[in-house]
């Protein structure tokens, strides 16, 4: 009976917030498998059928095999480094060190500002000319070290990811830090009465508990690398060049390569790499919920 | 023996700790005081050397930012977009999970996972269509196109967020109003949605800072410089400046847009990271 | 209640706010090669000068920068597609001249009705005829007009005169050998011999250069866009030049850490005279009178001749920029009008002497600056786009291109042979499926 009365809210509490979901994101999603599927060039009416030409076209092409291979750097590169550091600071964090509020400051502040901040910021670092980075390796005598770091695929990718580290840290130290508190003393007590140093006890007690934790972490950590923009787009300047990923190749495909059907394309083809390897992780990462 | 290695290895541990913490410190601290005072040279200055403080300290530079680069502006907008984008995420969101949370009917899971899935799609997938779309409905070049933009995408993860937070409440007060005879309207604004405080002031802080942040759609939609955010004015201004060479105004541009994020989180570091926290445990 | 009302009239109020800043105003015209008064480029101030001449004459219409001034070429197209064109842009990229794809989909006005009003300070002659018809190619499609000039682009090296003096180099060579011998010269002495922008599609400039004396430009230009492939990249010749650019860069010629320089960066290296040699457009000097100044003594010379070579060498890269009005512009009358008066004289001789560009208009100095680029000019016989066009009608194809001459000269992955045999690849590859 209670339910029959709230049943009355459904249209208008819930109605504006589904409207609007529909609208700017269910359609337009349903639609770019449809423009996928076109050669539509985003300016002309003309929208050819083409089937899955525009996939076939995207295997094909160099740079778009480019971008996928440096979306891959990033995401692994990316994970191997962030996860370690990230539970690491999370740990140190949650035992209460000293400056603490020092050191919160400094993991949280890069998250919070903008990834243009960080673009601007590690794009001036990494200038070869007036940069940080070059600037002291010249200033300690180091003038051999000196690199044009954005300039070659194999120093730009590696230096990217590590303005994509300072950049991410933040969100995954709060996360991890969250299931940390979640965990009781008594754990860790008893693992201590028990004779378990430092390490075995992170080893057996932590990180099982905290799996579940990791399991989502990853999934947002590939999201997240997949769909990379912002950050490439803004130290690249826009420009094609060797650190292209999907997203930005998307985005010059569409706009100046004047080719909408081919960039949503490879739209979709980013939503299937970010659906699969969610899957994946899921698969690979389940086991029992440890209830405590 | 056991304990010798053991000892060593804690030791080890704690040693690459520290060597860890202290290096990632002390070079986002290098990074950021160079910004800083290079905001203050003059570019003579700077193309002579990149680490010698500044001569005079040069507040030029920061009026060439506001005023000429238009960072007041971008400012102003950034601001505005930013309170009403958040107000409406919550508010649409809040009453979206209320009835999520507790009321029964037929499709709830469907549209459960509907609002869900969008945190997992991409926005590059449905980037074009989009465009395209507010292009039909003329809403590209403004700041309304924007604001429901930004609303829209706030949506799934707020929703996400206080539907669990609605699941915990009891359903003793609900159930009381209603047997007293009280509308469910009534009922939600006056008894429920109080009750939700903590979960909306999570999802506000998120949902501020990811707007205030935002850069992706602000570069798809805005055509006139009047109308950017701080993010797109700041990239302009990198892209702009780096050519002209005049590497000390981005830098005092780059100063600005940080500050009041900065000056917010330490003034209330501690309940930004509490309400962060207690969402990352709901959630 | 009464807090929620007020919020509610707020966001209402605050949204219709945000929505009216949309609606564009029709009493304005929008130029999209106009920056804010503010900006200091001399050609920008000589553009608002047009403006208040132009606003005086016709006070029905106020004139604007387009998409907050000197926006983004992308922008650009992308109101283009929103079918909300500014009233006067390029179609046309720098160094490819006009892009023939737009003007195919008719996003171009077709001008050559207005091109037969007199000229604005020449009343006996028109507009058309007061154009150099050795650009009439770049301005036209199916011998109708679509463009009218801004200024104009050459390719050429450019060298600093005490440096090579100092060197003991020759300032005019001839032939390849001449020219390496002078980047020898110039490394004995300690200075970089050749400045290069390593990030963008600059670096392939060197090839084009070669493959065109050697080959001969209309091999080249079936190489890049016949897509029969009647001259493949795999051809003796264009393994020779990628070879000669290898050699260059195996020699230390080009300054060290090039390959992170964007195209100001390495030109400032240039300017302060720590590399002696540029190849690049002669944009250069634009708006680089401070830097300029009078102590600098550069110079312009053509690009060498390669030993037994079927080039021409009076075939020059460059192209005119220019500037189109939109098919679906808002005033296009009016704009005609402003392309008109910014192609009188008294325009073009203040755009030379101020903003040390180029004019297309015959009978024009060139600027000071530009010692030895009028014996260039002079001799030319044909223009041809950079890249033959591929650039600005086949972007995908392009990038393809240029990410394999960035593995070669760039990050020095693959050698010369692998670098023709996977660019004739990806060529054919391209051509066979699009």
């Amino acid at each position: 009976m209670i339910q029959r009365e709230l049943r009355k809210l459904i249209l208008p509490l819930l109605g504006p917030a589904l409207l609007l979901h529909t609208i700017f994101f269910v359609v337009p999603a349903l639609n770019a498998f449809y423009y996928s599927t076109t050669s539509w060039s985003g300016i002309t009416p003309e929208k050819e059928f083409v089937g899955v030409d525009n996939f076939v076209r995207a295997f094909n092409d160099h740079t778009f095999v480019m971008s996928m291979e440096n979306v891959g750097y990033f995401s692994v590169l990316g994970f191997v480094l962030i996860f370690p550091l990230s539970l690491l600071f999370a740990v140190v964090l949650s035992k209460k060190p000293p400056f603490e509020r020092l050191l919160k400051f400094v993991i949280f502040a890069p998250t919070l500002l903008s990834v243009v901040v960080t673009a601007v910021l590690w794009g001036s670092i990494f200038n070869p000319v007036i940069g940080l980075l070059n600037e002291s390796l010249r200033g300690l005598g180091l003038e051999t070290w000196t690199q044009p770091w954005l300039g070659r695929r194999g120093t730009a990718l590696p230096a990217i990811t590590v303005a994509m580290i300072w950049q991410g840290l933040g969100t995954y130290v709060i996360l991890f830090l969250a299931g940390l508190q979640k965990i009781p003393l008594s754990f860790y007590e008893s693992a201590e009465l028990d004779g378990a140093d430092a390490w075995q006890q992170f080893w057996h007690v932590t990180l099982p508990l905290l799996w579940d934790v990791v399991q989502i972490l990853v999934v947002l950590w590939i999201i997240g690398s997949v769909q990379a923009f912002a950050l490439i787009f803004v130290i690249t300047r826009g420009y094609p060049n060797v650190a292209e990923v999907i997203g930005t190749y998307l985005y010059w495909a569409g706009f100046q390569g004047q080719s909408i059907g081919y960039a949503s394309a490879m739209g979709v083809i980013m939503f299937f790499l970010v659906l699969t390897f969610s899957l994946l992780v899921n698969r690979l990462m389940r086991r029992e919920t440890i209830e405590y | 023996m056991a304990d010798l290695r053991a000892e060593v290895k804690n030791f080890s541990l704690k040693a690459v700790t520290i060597f860890l913490l202290t290096f990632y410190c002390l070079s986002s601290a290098v990074a950021l005081a160079w910004v800083i005072y290079t905001s203050f040279k003059s570019n003579a200055e700077f193309f002579a050397s990149t680490w010698a403080l500044p001569g005079e300290w040069r507040w030029s530079n920061y009026a060439y930012a506001w005023a000429n680069a238009e960072i007041g502006n971008y400012f102003f907008n950034t601001a505005y977009i930013s309170i009403l984008a958040t107000a409406g995420t919550l508010l649409l969101a809040a009453m979206a999970a209320y009835v999520l949370a507790r009321v029964v009917f037929p499709a709830r899971q469907f549209v459960f996972y509907l609002f869900l899935t969008a945190m997992m799609v991409p926005a590059m997938l449905y980037l074009f269509p989009l465009f395209v779309q507010m292009r039909h409905m003329r809403l590209t070049n403004s700041h309304l196109g924007l604001i429901l933009i930004y609303i829209a995408g706030g949506l799934p993860f707020s929703i996400f967020v206080l539907t669990g937070f609605f699941r915990t409440l009891p359903t003793e007060m609900e159930e009381a109003a209603l047997m007293d005879g009280a509308s469910p309207w009534k009922t939600f604004w006056m008894i429920m949605l109080p009750l939700a405080k903590p979960g909306l002031i999570t999802v506000s802080i998120f949902s501020f800072i990811n707007t205030w942040n935002e850069f992706f759609w602000s570069l798809i939609l805005l055509r006139s410089g009047k109308l950017y955010t701080l993010a797109r004015g700041l990239q302009t201004l990198f892209w702009n400046m780096s050519t002209e060479s005049r590497w000390t105004e981005l830098f005092a541009g780059l100063v600005i847009v940080m500050m009041p994020l900065i000056i917010i989180f330490i003034l209330l570091q501690d309940r930004i990271t509490e309400g962060l926290t207690v969402g990352a445990i709901k959630g | 209640m009464q807090r929620r009302n007020f919020l509610k009239c707020l966001g209402g109020g605050a949204l219709a706010w945000g929505c009216g800043s949309y609606l564009p105003d029709e009493k304005i015209m929008e130029i999209s090669e106009l920056q804010s008064r503010a900006g200091e480029l001399p050609f920008n101030q000589l553009m608002w000068k047009a403006v208040d001449i132009f606003e005086k004459q016709h006070p029905e219409i106020r004139i604007e920068p387009a998409s907050g001034g000197g926006g983004g070429y992308q922008e650009l197209m992308v109101r283009v597609m929103e079918g909300n064109p500014p009233d006067i842009m390029r179609f046309a990229t720098a160094e490819t001249g006009l892009t023939y794809s737009y003007v195919e989909q008719g996003h171009v006005l077709d001008i050559t009705d207005y091109l037969q009003r007199p000229a604005y300070d020449e009343p006996n002659r028109t507009w058309k005829d007061i154009i150099s018809p050795l650009y009439h190619n770049t301005l036209t499609y199916k011998d109708r007009f679509y463009a009218v000039p801004w200024f104009v682009i050459s390719l050429q090296l450019y060298c600093n005169v005490d440096l090579y003096n100092k060197a003991g180099a020759n300032l005019n060579p001839l032939t390849w050998e001449e020219f390496l011998d002078n980047c020898e010269r110039l490394k004995r002495i300690g200075v970089a011999p050749i400045t290069q922008d390593g990030i963008h599609w600059y670096t392939t400039w060197w090839f084009d250069h070669l493959a065109q004396r050697i080959l001969g430009s209309d091999m080249v230009r079936r190489a890049f866009r016949d897509p029969e492939r009647s001259v493949k990249w795999t051809e003796g010749g264009f393994l020779r030049a990628a070879r000669m650019v290898g050699e260059m860069l195996d020699r230390d010629y080009f300054v060290e850490g090039f390959a992170g320089l964007n195209h100001i960066e390495s030109e400032m290296i240039f300017w302060q005279g720590k590399a002696a040699t540029v190849l690049v457009g002669s944009w250069m000097t634009s708006g680089r009178t401070e830097i300029v100044g009078d102590n600098f003594d550069l110079y312009a010379f053509r690009f060498p001749e390669v030993e037994g070579g079927k080039g021409n060498v009076r075939e020059l890269i460059g192209s005119v920029t220019t500037f189109s009005i939109p098919a679906r512009a808002k005033h296009p009358e009016l704009a005609a009008e402003f392309l008109r008066l910014i192609g009188g004289r008294w325009f073009q001789e203040q755009m030379v002497e101020q903003a040390l560009l180029i004019s297309a208009y015959p009978g024009m100095p060139l600027p000071d600056v530009q010692q030895g680029l009028d014996l260039i000019l002079d001799d030319t016989e044909h223009f041809f786009p950079f890249s033959h066009g591929l650039e600005g009608n086949d972007p995908f194809l392009y990038r393809q291109y240029w990410n394999e001459w960035n593995r070669y000269m760039v990050a020095r992955e693959i050698s010369a042979e692998q670098l023709v045999e996977s660019l004739e690849r990806i060529f054919e590859r391209y051509y066979r499926t699009a």
